[in-house]
This record gives structure tokens, C-alpha cells and sequence, in this order.
């Protein structure tokens, strides 16, 4: 079966972007658009391999959704990317306070994003 | 299936405006300093090209190859980005950007310099690369060994990274010999499951850079504790060398589960390394750690020798020899303690032949560079602070000091000149001197611009001292053209900011033709402090020994009254600000007198600024262990941190810079005109 990766990212664009990448590769894709559904999501789906979050969103941005995922038994060790850009080098500490695993720099093309993807949950 | 990429369009050529700026100010800084991220200025152009490709701007993409290209060598080391390739990479940053613009406004690009741009790069790449290649190979490329140690914090699977992962990944790289070391594991009564206690240490050959694998550990290196260091290069028949081969004696592949990498940890049958075993690695908060510790225990023995001292000495004698061995012991231990930050100088002087070379060719200038003193230690953050004061130093020298080879012959000097950077301690501080046998300050010029801009008034005596402290004062600037080099004069007043933020100071020393050489004093530490503890009205104060020129108990009439109550004293002749410290803080005077001649005056100074500080009594040196304020309330001005005195009383840490601003402002050395018994006016006083 495959894993299951959760996308969360208010740009419907960049969602649609990510979703059509990791399909392509084989991924089964989850979406939400801003961190309090994204939470909703993990908590019924339950089964994530990992989450893929924006940080700028509406309602929960994607520090607190981070922060609320690991208070999860079910996601205390789920790898959780971020996307970031470049020059956020603090946006990328507090997303590593918050417990995230790593990151992805914007803008990223589809093979970039696969990479950091096989990185932390290798095939 | 497929996916417009038009809709990303907007965004993508927004952000690429965003990275040009990026490129070109790091390009800038670069062609400025010699010295810039050059990894932010390659990502930078690695986003344009990336996301150009992405989103199928194939000219931009093409385009910003050749830009990136260039970068990368230049980040290797590969490529010299010289003067005249960091002028090429400017040139194409224009073109990329009448590139993005024509796309954003749907347009065809006009070609101009864009070709022409693109050949340049390529020439650059074509006949920079070889040569400058193979001159600086290590590191890069090659058959190679290396030692790489992944000591994760207890906490790294919280942040959801599996080491494993991460050893598997660097496997992948090469031929890896591993090994795990359970030391720190703790006993399973104390074992938080959920925590990672082993280290590892792995031996990898590869033809990958150091970079490849710091790649690996990209999303942990704030969660653990990284090294990799190039042990050897590996020619094209390893079999030929034999050290490399007992070093890749038991080569393990990198699948193997962690219980067998423990077992290996176990098995200490692997060579040791020598150079590594002279030196541990320590987390530097584990040190930040002891020395406040060791602090608290230089307040602790302040507390118990001032209450022993009130024990009497006759009856126990052994209390009293004690006491006075454990304050030995307690300065050694700080000593000691505050060893372990201390860094030679030689870390901040290794960055200056290079630039030197560069700013130098730059300007058409022949300088040779020497240091002395490298081996002279400092703290850490000292050292790590002072790089880039020191940079901008150097730089006026060669800019704004040297003169041309032409000139330098004229004048009967010998066409290449000497730029000097020295280290040496003096007292408890250590000295840092920038000399050049350049063209020196000239006094005349100075004057004249210093009167433009109002800082000097016409008619009136300045001593040379004076007037060369201009040059620190924002906005000053002499060169009669702005070069590319320096002569914005926007450096100087950062340069003195920043040296007396490390609690020190600079002075110059000039001779017409001869040179000029500045000379910059700072504290070996910055958690401790010289200080003399005084006395003002009920409150103690610490006033910094580096700031202390002479202690005086005025005579009758030597401190005088002038215009509205400005008080003044006679220094032998010359005559400086009387400046009441009770009057500054506003405190209680107590019921002591407020005559000159009941207290003592202390000529100190800040900023070449000398001021008598009346006080009412010196209680002795001290050393003392700085607390900050600001961490724990807010900045005062006037005063830069605060102790624990030996009774448990805390006490303020003078800031003399903060002190004869607030006095020059507010007018405070006047004389009391009515001890006004408001006390504790003064926000701020009295924090605990």
C-alpha cells in the first residue's frame, strides 16, 4: 500500500502543484487548506507517513498545526516538513522548536521536493 | 495528465525580483567587503534557475546557469571571484533583470549585453576552473577519506528525524565503517524511552565533497553535534596505501540494524586517531554553564570572606588561611575555566592576507601584511565580534592610509607598503593595534571637515587627540572621492560602536607621512570584570578599572563653580567636568557632607571624554562577575550590568559612556542645588 503524505497550503496553486508531484510518484495525497483542517485531516485519517505544511496560512498558521501534530501520540515521531523560504532562517528555527522535521525551500520544482521527500521517508 | 504552470507565473516572477535583489547586494557586499554569504548569493541564482525551469522561463533558466555555474566554483574555492568576475556577475544580474522584467510585462527580452554577458560567464568557467581546481583540489571532488562524528542531542526524535535515516543516507555515500558509543546511555531506571543517548562516529570513503555530506545532516545540525574533516585523499590504487587501509579494515555496510552497530561501539579494536585525541569537543553551553557556576562561586567566596572577616583573627587563625587559599583556588578555577573559551587571534587575523591582496590590486596599491601575535587568546565572542571591526580597519588603511606606489617613491618610501596587525596582552586586557606606514592623518583636513559639518567651531583649540576622534563621528568621512573600497563614511562610528560594545575602546595614534595606527584595547572576557567598588550616599557601585585614570580627593577650591552651577576641576591646569554620581542617579546623599573635599573625585574616562566622577568613598578592586540587566528588566543608561556584592547586596556596574552622555544632556555636573531628598527618582534604580 502506499504512504499516505498530508499537504496542507492555502495557495490552491502550490497544493495542486505538490499533489500532482507525489501522485505522480506513487504517494497517496491528503490536502488541506490552513492548519486547523490539516489537523482535523491527521486526526481522521490517522495513518500519515508525513505532512507537508505551508507556514503562512489563515486560522492555524503551520507552527501551531506542527505544534498541535506532535501533542499527538500518533504523530510524536511523524516526519513534518515545512516549506520555507531562503531567507526565513528564523521561521526555520521556530518551525525546529515546534518540532518540525526539516524543511523545503520555495520556490522548489517537483524533483526538489521528491528529494527532501525520499530523505526523510525513504522508499 | 498535466498541470498549467501559467498560474504559478505571478509568483514565481515575484519572487525572482525578490532573488536578483538578494544576488545582487550579496554581490555587492562581495565586490565591497571581499567577504559575503556566498552560499546565500548561490542560492539566490539557484532559486531563479530552479523555479524558471519549473515553471518554463527557459531563457532565465539558461541564462542563470552560466551565473550559477560561476558561483559554485567561486563557493568551492574552485573559482577566485575576483574584481573582475564579481563585475561580469553584476553585469549579468542586469541582464537577468531585463530578462524577468520583459516576462512579467509579457514581452520579448531585447538582447543588448545579454550574449555578450553569457560568453564572458562561460569564459570565466572555461579557463578559471583548471588550474584554480587543481591548486585547491582538497575538499572537493577526489577519492577521499573522511572522519565523520553525529552526536544527535537527546531530543532529535522529537523533532520526527530518525537517525538511522540520516546513517543510512551517508552510507549511501561511500564505503562506511561505523561505529556507535553507548557511554551516555543511561540506566533503564533513568532511560526516557523516547530519547536517543548514542553517538556515532563513522569512517567514509568517498568521492563526494564535505558538502555532500553535510547535505545529509542538513535537517539536524541545530539538534546535533556535526564534524567531518577530510582525514586523507585517496589516490587512484588505495591498495598502495596502507594507512587508509587499516583504517577501512572492517568496511560495514551502512544497512546494518543499530543493535549491531552498538556491539561495534563496544568493539574499540579501531585504530585511534591522533590528531583528534588531544582535543574533546564540548557543547559550548556546557562551558557557558561552568563559568556562571564558577561565578556564583566567586560571589559565594566573597560572601564567606567578608563574614569571616569579621571572625576574630587570633581566635581562628586556620578560618582566616582557608579562606584566603580557597580565594586562590577559586581564581585559578576561574582562570581556568574561562581558558576553555579562549580562542587565538590567529581565527579572526587568517581572513586579512586575502582581502589585503584583493583590496589592494583593487586600488592599484602594493601592500604586504603582517601579523604579530597570532597566538594571542581571547574569548570566543570577542574574537567572533571584533573580525569585522578589524575588516573595516584594514580596509581604510589600504583605501584611505596607503598611497599610491608613485607617491610612496616621491615621499622617499619604499613603493610596497606594510599594513600591521598586532596582538598582545596588556594588563587584563588584550590589545589589538591596525598600523599602516601610509600617508597618516592629516590634522589640516580633518579641521576643515569637521567644521563643514558642525562638529568643530572655528576659532577654537583642538588637541590633536580631538580632533582625530572626528573620524569616529557618524556621517565623517575625508576621502575627497567615494571609492568602491571604502569612503562612504558610514564604518567608522560603527567600528568604535562595536569595539566599545565588547567593553573596549579604540585610540589613534598618526605622524604626517609616517602612518597612523590604531589601537584597539579589549577585556579578555566579557563575563568578568575589573572593577572598584565606591561608594555613593547608602549605594555601592562597581566603576570599571579600564575606565580609571587617577583617584584624587580634591582640595578646598580646586572644584569650582562656573556660569549656572556648572561645576568643574582643576587638573593640574586643565579643567574638566565635576560630575556628582549621587546627582546622576538621583539618590539619598545620606547624611555625609556634599563638599568636594569630604569625597573623592575619580578621573575617568570614556571616548577620549574625561570626566571627575565625585564619589564618597573607594572601597577596593574587585573583581566581578557582570549579570545583565537588560535580560532581566530593561537597558539603563549609564550603567551595563550588575553584581552580587559579598554581603548579597547587588550593585551596579558603571557605564562611564552611558554616564557623561547623561551628564552632558542633562547638564548634571552642576553643583547640588538643594540636596532635594526625592529619593529613588530615577526609573530603573533599585531593580531587585
Amino acid at each position: 500500500m502506499s504512504k499516505t503524505i498530508l499537504t496542507v497550503d492555502d495557495s490552491a496553486s502550490i497544493r495542486q502543484m505538490v499533489t500532482f508531484t507525489l501522485k505522480q510518484a506513487g504517494y497517496t495525497v491528503v490536502e488541506a487548506d490552513d492548519g486547523s483542517k490539516g489537523l482535523e485531516v491527521a486526526k481522521s485519517v490517522g495513518d500519515i507517513a508525513l505532512v507537508l505544511t505551508d507556514l503562512n496560512m489563515p486560522n492555524m498558521n503551520g507552527l501551531e498545526l506542527i505544534r498541535n501534530l506532535r501533542q499527538l501520540p500518533a504523530f510524536k515521531f511523524t516526519p513534518i516538513l515545512m516549506l520555507t523560504t531562503e531567507s526565513d532562517e528564523t521561521k526555520k528555527m521556530e518551525g525546529k522548536q515546534a518540532g518540525a522535521t526539516g524543511w523545503i525551500v520555495k520556490p522548489f520544482n517537483p524533483e526538489q521536493l521528491l528529494k527532501v521527500i525520499e530523505k526523510v521517508i525513504p522508499a | 495528465m498535466s498541470i498549467d504552470m501559467s498560474q504559478f507565473h505571478q509568483t514565481y516572477l515575484e519572487e525572482a525580483v525578490e532573488n536578483l535583489a538578494e544576488l545582487e547586494n550579496g554581490l555587492l557586499a562581495l565586490e565591497r567587503d571581499g567577504n559575503a554569504d556566498l552560499n546565500a548569493i548561490f542560492r539566490a541564482a539557484h532559486s531563479i534557475k530552479g523555479g524558471a525551469a519549473t515553471f518554463g522561463f527557459q531563457d532565465i533558466a539558461d541564462f542563470t546557469h552560466g551565473v550559477e555555474t560561476v558561483l559554485d566554483k567561486g563557493r568551492d574555492l574552485t573559482l577566485d571571484l575576483s574584481a573582475e568576475v564579481t563585475a561580469v556577475l553584476l553585469r549579468a544580474v542586469d541582464v537577468l533583470g531585463e530578462l524577468i522584467t520583459a516576462a512579467r510585462e509579457n514581452r520579448k527580452a531585447t538582447a543588448n549585453d545579454r550574449l555578450a554577458c553569457q560568453q564572458a560567464l562561460t569564459d570565466i568557467c572555461g579557463d578559471g576552473t583548471p588550474k584554480a581546481a587543481s591548486a585547491r583540489k582538497e575538499g572537493t571532488g577526489g577519492h577521499k577519506m573522511m572522519n565523520i562524528t553525529f552526536k544527535p542531542h537527546p531530543d532529535l526524535p522529537k523533532t520526527g528525524s530518525d537517525p538511522l535515516n540520516i546513517l543510512r543516507e551517508l552510507g549511501r555515500l561511500g564505503e562506511m565503517t561505523l561505529t556507535a558509543f553507548p557511554e551516555s546511555v543511561p540506566t533503564l531506571e533513568e532511560l526516557e524511552v523516547e530519547n536517543l543517548f548514542l553517538w556515532w562516529e563513522a569512517t567514509l570513503e568517498t568521492e563526494h565533497t564535505v558538502d555532500d555530506v553535510h547535505d545529509v545532516f542538513l535537517f539536524v545540525t541545530d539538534e546535533a553535534e556535526i564534524t567531518v574533516q577530510v582525514v586523507a585523499a585517496i589516490d587512484a590504487a588505495p591498495q598502495a596505501q596502507p594507512v587508509e587501509q587499516t583504517l577501512v579494515a572492517e568496511p560495514m555496510t551502512d544497512r546494518r540494524a543499530p543493535e549491531n552497530e552498538r556491539r561495534a561501539g563496544n568493539d574499540r579494536r579501531q585504530p585511534e586517531k591522533a590528531p583528534e585525541t588531544a582535543f574533546i569537543r564540548v557543547a559550548t553551553d556546557k562551558v557557558d554553564n561552568l563559568i556562571n557556576l564558577v561565578g556564583e562561586l566567586v560571589t559565594t567566596h566573597a560572601m564567606v570572606s567578608q563574614h569571616s572577616s569579621r571572625v576574630d583573627a587570633d581566635g581562628h587563625p586556620m578560618l582566616h588561611s582557608s579562606v584566603q587559599e580557597m580565594a586562590h583556588h577559586t581564581r585559578t578555577l576561574q582562570e581556568a575555566i574561562m581558558a576553555i573559551r579562549m580562542m587565538p587571534i590567529s581565527f579572526a587575523f587568517s581572513r586579512f592576507p586575502r582581502m589585503v591582496r584583493d583590496t589592494a590590486t583593487k586600488l592599484g596599491k602594493q601592500v604586504s601584511l603582517v601579523t604579530h601575535g597570532d597566538q594571542t587568546e581571547l574569548d570566543k565572542t570577542v574574537i567572533e565580534r571584533i573580525a569585522d571591526p578589524l575588516t573595516h580597519l584594514v580596509r581604510n588603511a589600504i583605501d584611505h592610509g596607503i598611497e599610491i606606489p608613485e607617491e610612496r617613491k616621491a615621499h622617499g618610501k619604499p613603493a610596497e607598503a606594510t599594513v600591521e596587525l598586532a596582538a598582545y596582552y596588556r594588563g587584563g586586557n588584550v590589545m589589538i593595534e591596525v598600523r599602516d606606514d601610509g600617508r597618516g592623518l592629516d590634522r589640516d583636513k580633518l579641521m576643515k571637515k569637521a567644521t563643514e559639518k558642525g562638529l568643530a567651531q572655528e576659532g577654537e583649540t583642538y588637541t590633536d587627540e580631538q580632533v582625530y576622534q572626528f573620524i569616529f563621528h557618524p556621517g565623517f568621512s575625508t576621502a575627497a572621492q567615494v571609492t568602491d573600497v571604502s569612503g562612504r563614511g558610514v564604518g567608522m562610528d560603527i567600528v568604535r560602536k562595536n569595539i566599545q560594545s565588547l567593553g573596549g575602546n579604540i585610540s589613534i595614534e598618526t605622524e604626517k607621512h609616517k602612518g597612523t595606527r590604531f589601537i584597539i584595547s579589549l577585556p579578555l572576557t566579557l563575563a568578568i570584570v575589573d572593577g572598584m567598588a565606591i561608594r555613593s550616599g547608602d549605594e555601592v557601585y562597581i566603576v570599571p578599572i579600564l575606565n580609571i585614570m587617577e583617584s584624587i580627593k580634591p582640595t578646598k577650591g580646586q572644584v569650582k563653580t562656573v556660569g549656572h552651577n556648572a561645576e568643574v576641576m582643576d587638573i593640574r591646569g586643565s579643567y574638566i567636568p565635576f560630575v556628582r554620581l549621587s546627582e546622576v542617579f538621583k539618590t539619598e546623599m545620606g547624611d555625609g557632607s556634599t563638599r568636594p573635599e569630604d569625597g573623592i573625585a575619580m578621573i575617568v574616562e570614556s571616548d577620549h571624554e574625561r570626566i571627575a566622577l565625585f564619589v564618597d568613598e573607594l572601597l577596593g578592586e574587585r573583581q566581578v562577575v557582570i549579570k545583565s540587566i537588560e535580560a532581566n528588566y530593561r537597558a539603563i543608561e549609564g550603567v551595563s550590568g550588575a553584581t552580587i556584592l559579598g554581603d548579597g547586596r547587588v550593585s551596579f556596574i558603571i557605564d562611564l559612556a552611558g554616564i557623561i552622555k547623561r551628564a552632558n544632556r542633562e547638564g548634571l555636573h552642576h553643583a547640588p542645588v538643594k540636596p532635594n531628598k526625592s529619593k529613588m527618582t530615577e526609573e530603573g534604580h533599585h531593580v531587585v
